[in-house]
């Protein structure tokens, strides 16, 4: 590898870790400020390592890290494909919808082997999550409508969708709020250690992670959506048929994003009971932003995520910080992490250093 | 003592992927002087000037405008200071006329009110000032190149500038519109102004310029009085080594017709017909030369062949089948390669590797496919071996390619389309803007594919030289039509290129015989 190169992927890393620290000083500070001089070494505490304090809480790490990995690689391909739609988070309440409600509606599935039902609730979701993704990528690539916006405003689209639906039909009327009755045994992600929610979907996971990283590296497809998100004008040059490619791309991120639907939906919740936007497909973009898009460092990111977010919940339940602060870490985290021209200058002078080196090495 | 108008010292500029195109280089110009800067391309003329311009930052080094130390940070900022730019790409609105393009950023008038009145009475003042005649209600998209340069040159004059830098003026001219910039520019120095001349071309800097500057590879390689020197001294201080630019070649055994276009129209969004009734064709085993001053339909044409355009109306067969109509992939897989003339927007996707940048063109034919995946391993022998075959310097298949200078990227690119098994191949402009050794080598390389494999080359370029060198067959160009051919090279001037050209002379259908 040339020395500019290596420079440079230094500092992509230098920028994420930086990032994620100053972060984490950043909330630190406030959770500080928040709780006042009493406090403020328990609060400390519960964020920096409240989520591996029990096995429940390092469950829910790993609840969190499942839909996390598949959605930020989803994310990786419409981002590399050079679009940004972020309807993956509609996705995530409306991909489940038609397998839950075929469940509770029909009898087909009673008698089947959990197995075969999984897999049966898998493809549903995926066909779904790829048939919403579509929306936003024919208006974007058929009728000339930004991506990104359509996406926004669809996704609360789905989300009322998906409540609706359920609560007009199979809806548990002996519940508070609107979910479906319980799944039964055979149509879920079993729970691990104890009914905590570590679930089976983390294999689903894991397997996602590789298939993404084989499409995205090893793959015609994956070659073509790199080359068309990196320079369109090329890829049409290359011969590439660049109308199909950017179509692919987002059908791959509504196809994980599906997935990642199934694992969170049949696993982390005895029915379905999402009434809102859950933010897991917003979380997807940022896990893909800090990846680079690279779907190999997906997990990392994805689990870093995961633990943020579950240090805030933590945090709420035993201090009286408010599960929001999080939020505003991640705010941060963007920030550093996709400003480019964070460490610019020190990047530059480091280059021109080196540069200056070859130069006098030449010479010699 | 002339005046010293402007002093560049110690100019160092290092661009943020490691390339040290300005290595310590001091510069001036006086007044009534038209002083060059000569040097290789690459070697680092463009960069110094855009800095000057204050379009690029010197990472090290002082500007003297005046004698006073100064620091331009923007174009608006040179201006003010006295510096005007022509670039080598004109940077005017095709949609406005003359008078508005020049006036514009300083429009005369009332407040938001543009008084169009007003801005043509200024611009006939200035032109009638400085003897440069164009028509100022014209618009800019309808009047010639050489006009265009004009418009260029009053927008920095009327803005009262007094050092005027031409990047290359003449590399888009002819040979007669080129002596008429010169009456111009003799006339602007003696006005008192201070011009910078830029090109690489000897015999231009010899007959114009006062004093030159000579850089390469980023230094200054030698200045002086152009009174004292000569163009062998000049090419000594611009080349290294003694490159013999002389390609040995034996005679073309022209085959069969590969690529047959016959009467193709294109007419642009402007509703301009740039392409009218073109035929000709090219054969295998020969390289055929499209000559021609740069905006005459060379570039229609070939991404009309390749299928990025589609044409207006008209036929193209190649390899026996009518493509037309046909996908840039279904073109690509009949056997066409495409060096396209802007490397950086068609040729390669920056952010990515060689490997991927090589395997773009052959992804669609399933070549490295194993299965549902790729195979790996073939490509990246396939990608060794092009690195090796064509010297690309860089450590792997893994680095990205924006790593690589611009010579390199040609490489790449000329090595992605030559290596494949594509019987035709479109070389526009593959030359331009890289350094010596990487010319010299891809003018090799394709006069060796014509001989060894038999292919057809269709070269498009503005370097004449170039032409005249590596073509079997050199065709001229001009609005969109053929308008001379020759057939046999051996003793065909520049000069008598660029007749044809620029339209004085024009070739009837018999002195041409068959274009094919």
């Amino acid at each position: 590898m040339r020395k500019e190169q290596k420079v440079d992927l230094f500092f992509e890393l230098l920028r994420v870790v930086l990032g994620i620290i100053i972060a984490y000083i950043v909330c630190l500070v406030i959770i500080i400020l928040l709780t006042g001089t009493e406090g403020w070494k328990d609060a400390v505490y519960n964020f920096a390592i409240g989520p591996y304090t029990s096995i429940r809480r390092f469950a829910q790490v790993i609840s969190r890290w499942a839909p996390y990995m598949l959605v930020g690689c989803g994310m990786c391909f419409v981002y590399a494909s050079g679009r940004f739609s972020v309807i993956s988070e509609g996705i995530i309440n409306i991909a489940p919808i038609p397998i839950v409600l075929f469940m509770f509606m029909t009898n087909t599935m009673t008698g089947l082997p959990k197995i075969i039902n999984l897999v049966i609730i898998m493809a549903a979701c995926m066909l779904t999550g790829g048939v919403v993704s579509m929306i936003p990528a024919y208006g974007r690539e058929k009728l000339g409508a930004n991506e990104t916006v359509t996406s926004i405003i669809l996704n609360i689209v789905c989300a009322y969708i998906g409540v609706s639906a359920i609560r007009n039909t199979i809806a548990n009327r002996a519940l508070s709020f609107v979910a479906s009755p319980r799944y039964p045994d055979n149509m879920r992600f079993a729970r691990y250690w104890g009914n905590t929610n570590a679930h089976q979907g983390i294999w689903v996971a894991v397997i996602g992670v590789i298939v993404a990283c084989i499409i995205f590296y090893r793959t015609k497809l994956g070659v073509e959506i790199r080359i068309y998100g990196s320079n369109p004008v090329f890829a049409k040059y290359s011969g590439i048929n660049v109308r199909i490619i950017p179509f692919m791309g987002q059908l791959l991120g509504g196809l994980f994003a599906g997935l990642a639907s199934c694992v969170e939906v049949f696993g982390a919740y005895d029915q379905y009971q999402l009434s809102m936007l859950t933010n897991i497909g917003m979380d997807g973009l940022l896990i893909a932003v800090m990846a680079r898009k690279q779907p190999i460092f997906v997990p990392l990111t994805a689990f870093v995520l995961a633990s943020i977010r579950t240090s805030a919940a933590v945090l709420n339940t035993n201090t009286n910080i408010p599960v929001e602060l999080v939020t505003m870490l991640q705010a941060v985290i963007i920030f550093f992490v996709a400003a480019e021209g964070f460490l610019g200058r020190l990047r530059k002078r480091t280059i021109i250093r080196i540069s200056k080196q070859q130069q006098a090495k030449e010479a010699r | 003592m002339a005046k010293e108008l402007l002093r560049m010292e110690g100019i160092t500029k290092i661009y943020p992927n490691g390339f040290m195109a300005n290595k310590n280089i001091t510069f001036s110009v006086m007044e009534n002087e038209i002083h060059a800067l000569i040097g290789e391309n690459g070697a680092g003329k463009t960069t110094l000037m855009k800095i000057l311009f204050g379009i690029e930052e010197c990472t090290e080094g002082k500007i003297y405008i005046n004698g006073e130390e100064t620091h331009i940070s923007n174009p608006l900022d040179a201006i003010a200071k006295g510096v005007g730019m022509v670039h080598q790409h004109f940077m005017l609105v095709p949609n406005l006329t003359v008078a508005e393009n020049i006036v514009l950023g300083m429009e005369p008038g009332p407040g938001p009110v543009f008084d169009k009145k007003k801005a043509i009475a200024m611009t006939r003042e200035v032109m009638e000032k400085y003897q440069l005649e164009v028509d100022p209600t014209m618009l800019v998209r309808d009047i010639s190149v050489g006009q265009k340069q004009k418009v260029e040159l009053l927008k920095a004059l009327i803005r009262g500038v007094k050092v005027l830098i031409l990047d290359e003026p003449t590399a888009v001219l002819t040979p007669q519109e080129t002596r008429e910039l010169f009456v111009q520019l003799k006339n602007l120095k003696s006005q008192g102004y201070g011009i910078i001349f830029i090109s690489h071309k000897l015999n231009e800097v010899m007959e114009l310029c006062d004093r030159c500057t000579v850089l390469r590879h980023g230094r200054v390689s030698g200045r002086g009085n152009i009174s004292e020197l000569d163009p062998a001294k000049l090419s000594k201080m611009m080349v290294e080594r003694e490159v013999d630019l002389n390609i040995e070649k034996d005679k073309a055994k022209a085959q069969d017709v590969i690529l047959h276009i016959e009467k193709i129209n294109y007419i642009d969004n402007y509703g301009k017909r740039v392409l009218k009734d073109l035929t000709f064709g090219v054969r295998a085993g020969e390289v055929v030369g499209i000559a021609g001053v740069e905006g005459n339909g060379q570039n229609e044409m070939s991404e009309i062949i390749s299928g990025i355009l589609k044409c207006t109306s008209g036929k193209i067969v190649f390899n026996g089948v009518e493509i037309q109509d046909k996908s840039i992939k279904e073109i690509r897989h009949l056997g066409l390669s495409h060096i396209s003339e802007d490397r950086i927007k068609y040729g390669i996707a920056n952010t990515l590797s060689v490997r991927d940048n090589i395997a773009s063109i052959y992804l669609s034919s399933g070549e490295f496919n194993k299965g549902p995946f790729l195979n790996v391993r073939k490509l990246n022998k396939f990608v060794d071996d092009c690195i090796k075959e064509f010297e690309i310097a860089c450590s792997g298949g893994q680095d990205k390619i924006r790593y690589l200078s611009g010579g390199n990227i040609q490489k790449v690119i000329v090595a992605r389309e030559l290596s494949g098994k594509s019987n035709f191949v479109i070389a526009n402009q593959p030359t331009r803007g890289i350094d010596v050794g990487t010319t010299d080598l891809i003018r090799r390389l394709l006069v060796k594919t014509t001989r060894e494999s038999n292919r057809g080359v269709l070269l498009i370029s503005s370097d004449l030289t170039e032409l005249l060198e590596v073509s079997d067959r050199l065709l001229v160009m001009k609005d969109g039509e053929i308008v001379a051919q020759f057939t046999d090279l051996e003793g065909v001037t520049e000069e008598e290129l660029g007749e044809y050209m620029l339209g004085v002379k024009r070739m009837s259908q018999e002195e041409m015989g068959d274009l094919f």
